[in-house]
């Protein structure tokens, strides 16, 4: 039995593309069979990331259309075992599926036997999400702490409870834990009194992630990166097991407690 | 504890008289740009069909007794988010959050059991003894009968969370402490 999983925020740019990557691979690390969908026909990002541009020859238009086989458009990721990406069309638009197709689409994807699927929505709310939406079972929302992406959840989150998809869990992302100390940005506590729903993960702010996102190598795989470190914690969250949220706190250099003694001066 | 030391179905002298009665059957509309919210809707039609049907078993000789829109309300369950509309004639009451980008319209008052972050609109069609209340009153815009309000800028303080009501007087919207 197979889990769909949408990976969704409304806003564009909060990083559903990056999540998405890289809880497909973390929860291929931990041995799961993982199926990353990307649903944003037009304007496909997800095989960049992944860093399997090269290798795709059909997509999931031709699957729909019937073009191909399931098997042939699914491209296999020889780095993690059990990951495999179905890229989205480059040359058509949103309205080359509709959400029957993107169900039956699921289906098979269920039926092939993997374990989570993953589908990567596209920003806004038309066409294009309703089709992401269409199959999941499941759906986690992505945000930033900025007020519009906030708003933007909210509205997502709302479209999804009238679509039968309640408590979708929260990824906050990019999150300045010197900022919000000082006030300058929204905190986990901030966010969840307007969202009211489950925190799934905090994801801070972190330059790794663009350098590993422009290689083409999820975070998920670096031992060292904070971030990576976070979305571990969510795929572990994700297989059911409870993972406290991770100290943020970044450790005080000794210039930090300098600055502090003469403040307290 | 609210506690009501007149009628709770009669406005208390404070909000003024109560509109004049009307014989409709309530109408509730909970809009999403895009999407309907068909079990609340599905709810008003059997709300709407049974009493249709108790007016055709009843026939033309034994009319419906005549209620004031003050005697009707609309309980909603939940928090209304953004994008999320509720209008209903008569008065609604949440039993949850009304966020930024949320608007509530009903043609008597509206209660919000919860924090009032987005619009509401009391007294719809031009009532200004409308009122709002709130568990936590921080609208983005209040509008009573034909009035339009909203609160200076600047957040009001987090820790202000004591329940407040709004009302017109003369042209003026003025919101005070419940007690």
């Amino acid at each position: 039995m197979g889990e769909v999983i949408v990976i969704t925020s409304g806003k564009g740019g909060v990083g559903k593309t990056t999540t998405s990557a890289n809880l497909g691979c973390g929860l291929a690390l931990s041995g799961k069979k993982v199926a990353l969908v990307d649903a944003d026909i037009g304007l496909r990002n997800l095989d960049v990331v992944m860093g399997l541009e090269n290798r795709i020859v059909y997509d999931l238009v031709d699957v729909v259309e019937g073009n191909c086989k399931l098997k042939n458009a699914l491209i296999k990721d020889k780095r993690y075992a059990g990951l495999y990406l179905l890229p989205a069309a480059q040359t058509r638009d949103k309205d080359a599926v509709s959400p029957e197709q993107m169900q039956k689409l699921c289906q098979s994807l269920k039926d092939e036997g993997f374990d989570y699927i993953i589908i990567d929505c596209p920003a806004g709310i038309e066409q294009g999400f309703k089709n992401a939406i269409a199959g999941a079972d499941r759906a986690l929302v992505v945000t930033t702490p900025e007020v519009s992406a906030v708003r933007d959840a909210d509205r997502i989150i709302g479209l999804l409870e009238a679509h039968e998809l309640s408590n979708p869990g929260l990824i906050l992302n990019r999150l300045r834990v010197d900022m919000v100390k000082k006030g300058e940005m929204m905190s986990i506590d901030d966010v969840t009194e307007i969202l009211a729903v489950e925190v799934i993960g905090v994801v801070p702010d972190d330059e790794s992630i663009v350098i590993t996102t422009n290689k083409g190598e999820p975070a998920v795989t670096d031992e060292h990166s904070k971030a990576g470190q976070a979305y571990r914690n969510i795929t572990r969250r994700i297989l059911g097991e409870d993972v406290p949220l991770m100290d943020l706190e970044t450790e005080e250099t000794w210039m930090d407690k300098i600055k502090k003694f003469f403040r307290r001066g | 504890m609210i506690t009501f030391d007149q009628d709770p179905y009669k406005p208390s002298n404070a909000f003024g008289t109560a509109p004049e009665p009307e014989e409709e059957a309530p109408e509730v509309a909970l809009t999403q740009t895009g999407n309907r919210m068909e079990d609340i809707i599905e709810e008003a039609d059997l709300a709407n069909e049974a009493a249709q049907q108790a007016e055709q078993e009843e026939g033309d000789a034994m009319p419906l007794p005549p209620f004031s829109k003050e005697h009707m309300a609309y309980f909603y369950k939940g928090n209304l988010r953004s994008g999320m509309s509720l209008e209903y004639d008569g008065t609604i009451v949440i039993l949850g959050d009304v966020n930024p980008g949320a608007q509530v319209k009903a043609t008597g008052n509206i209660i919000v059991l919860g924090a009032l972050k987005g619009v509401a609109h009391a007294g719809s069609s031009g009532e200004p003894e409308a009122y709002v209340f709130a568990l936590n009153m921080n609208p983005v815009q209040l509008r009573i009968g034909d009035l339009i309000t909203r609160f200076p800028d600047g957040e009001r303080s987090k820790s202000l969370k004591n329940p407040e009501y709004a009302y017109a007087e003369d042209g003026v919207v003025y919101v005070s402490a419940f007690e």
